[in-house]
């Protein structure tokens, strides 16, 4: 009992608000201080945010999906083709979390039952199929041309093709996410989620259902990602198969996660910022070569640190935390 | 009667795994199962707490619950431990026991302290925030057990929690498996030291090649012809 107490007093943790606070206030200063680099920060922070999205399901329940471009082009698709007819990108927004919610619950329902790789391999195949869906319809989504944003209504005031409304509005999604996040590593979902991806027979055994939690996961995930694709369609303006339905799309959001360290809040938040910033310098300099340290620095991580860079630092932390003399076994 | 299972039978392709197996248990009662290697009480226990096809009648107090996916058994009262401990590794054990509480708590604080009672009560408190892959072979037992009590069950089916152990420990799990059934929990228990099943169980079944052999108190079980057969027939490994 007493080493309880002392264990617990050790612990050096800073409650999750205060953290939440200090990372949103500290990205949150970029624009004032980058200002010039405002494009760089927006791609950043909204793959952050997909990133983010995709952990709900790639990290907390270990359902890896290669396939989030589908939500990602839905959300973008569904503010564009709403906003021909007057109508203004939020309720566009709805209707993309809708689309996108639907979709995940009828695809999660259709391969949760089954288990292992099974679903990341419908992912794959589902994201190929919506692409060629928008290469080929054109009336609806003007095929390979794509949908141009015209005017955008303001939103209480604001412009919304400022760049600097865009980054607060995408730092808005990231921080929904983050709170999230917090809230799952405490909410019964949350421990639902971790039980069936570390063991979906002892998971059963407590009570939980597999297929239930992955789609309610999957739900969620679909319906997120959906919310950042109406934003990147805000601040690219236009949207066609070939920026937002193909496949690097969706491998890049699950490298980012799985790089930052998958199922630690923050992790995809600083795999975004770890590989978004080099990437983007490695482009300007270093032209098609940049793709050979971008492949390099990815094996590196996950040869070197196969938790994620959050996830090591965790590791690193617990086990100060927790001497081996006093852990004992 | 609490728990009650009858003609259970377990196909796996053209072997009969189980084969028309009946039992029933009281609250409070310890069944102790034995039996060969190979002889079905590990398939016998997934099939009647919903994890492998059967065919056949399990009611828990007269409600028919042979269909139920194994999921919704712990919400009724019915929990098992695994032969090989399963807790998350990755976890610690605190978290590891109150994904079990939120079976009976809704809010988190509430499932957070439903944990750390049942820590209490199987002795693991001091280990609350390690992580399980850390714990020894004893304590990941407690904290397999502790796993099925935050479920607070009426019927727990026990696999193997015994062997293995030391002695002190052994002594140490005789008397908390002992305490549970007194507090009303009937428990179905696979065992495989002779001397631990008889001296737990109030009923003893004997099963081999997938068939009850013999059932009674530990005295008629020991003297057991078909019993002794069973051990000493050259079929144990």
């Amino acid at each position: 009992m007493s080493e309880h107490t002392s264990q617990t007093r050790g612990m050096t943790t800073v409650p999750p608000l205060v953290l939440l606070a200090i990372v949103v206030v500290t990205i949150g200063l970029y624009p004032l201080i980058f200002g010039q680099f405002m494009n760089l920060g927006i791609s950043i922070l909204l793959f952050a945010g997909f990133a983010l999205a995709w952990d709900i399901l790639g990290g907390w329940a270990g359902q890896n999906s290669l396939g989030n471009a589908v939500f990602v082009g839905i959300g973008a698709y569904s503010v564009a083709i709403l906003h021909q007819f007057g109508i203004a990108p939020w309720w566009g927004m709805l209707v993309g979390i809708g689309v996108s919610g639907l979709l995940a619950w009828g695809w999660g329902a259709l391969t949760f039952r089954l288990r292992g790789s099974y679903f990341t391999l419908s992912t794959i195949a589902v994201a190929e199929i919506i692409r060629l869906i928008a290469l080929n319809e054109d009336w609806l989504t003007s095929g390979s041309e794509g949908k141009n944003l015209g005017s955008l209504p303001s939103l209480f005031g604001l412009d919304l093709f400022d760049r600097r409304v865009e980054f607060y509005l995408v730092l808005l999604f990231v921080a929904a996410l983050l709170a999230f996040g917090h809230w799952l590593k405490t909410a019964k979902l949350g421990f639902y989620l971790r039980a069936v991806r570390e063991d979906e027979d002892s998971a059963m055994a407590l009570g939980i259902n597999p297929a239930r939690a992955k789609l309610t996961a999957f739900v969620l995930m679909g319906m997120f990602t959906s919310i950042g694709g109406g934003l990147w369609l805000l601040y690219l303006g236009r949207i066609d198969p070939d920026t937002a339905l193909v496949i690097p799309v969706s491998i890049q959001i699950a490298l980012l996660a799985i790089i930052g360290g998958r199922g630690t809040i923050y992790g995809p938040l600083v795999g975004a910022f770890i590989i978004g910033i080099p990437s983007e310098i490695f482009r300007s300099v270093l032209k098609e070569a940049n793709l050979l340290v971008y492949g390099v620095l990815i094996v590196l991580v996950i040869v070197y640190l196969p938790k994620g860079i959050v996830g090591t630092f965790e590791e690193w932390l617990y086990k100060r935390q927790h001497p081996l003399e006093k852990r004992g076994s | 009667m609490l728990f009650e299972a009858n003609q259970i039978n377990v196909q796996f392709g053209g072997v009969k795994a189980v084969h028309n197996v009946s039992l029933t248990l009281q609250r409070g009662e310890i069944l102790g199962l034995i039996g060969p290697n190979g002889a079905g009480k590990t398939t016998l226990f997934n099939a009647l707490t919903g994890f492998v096809a059967k065919t056949g009648q399990v009611q828990l107090e007269g409600r028919d619950i042979t269909n139920l996916p194994p999921f919704e058994l712990p919400r009724l009262g019915v929990a098992r431990t695994f032969q090989v401990e399963r807790p998350f590794e990755d976890l610690t054990v605190l978290e590891n026991v109150t994904i079990s509480s939120f079976l009976r708590q809704t809010n988190a604080k509430a499932a957070r302290n439903a944990a750390l009672t049942t820590l209490e009560r199987v002795g693991l408190l001091d280990r609350a925030n390690q992580k399980c892959s850390e714990l020894n072979l004893a304590r990941r037992r407690r904290l397999e057990i502790a796993k099925a009590l935050a479920l607070e069950p009426r019927v727990l089916f026990l696999d193997e929690v015994i062997a293995g152990l030391n002695p002190p420990a052994q002594a140490e799990m005789i008397e908390f498996i002992r305490g549970l059934a007194k507090s009303g929990i009937g428990i179905v228990m696979v065992e495989h030291i002779m001397k631990v099943i008889m001296s737990l169980s109030d009923r003893v079944i004997c099963m081999a090649f997938g068939e009850k052999i013999a059932e009674g108190t530990p005295q008629q079980i020991a003297q057991d012809p078909a019993v002794l057969d069973a051990y000493l027939g050259g079929i144990d490994d």
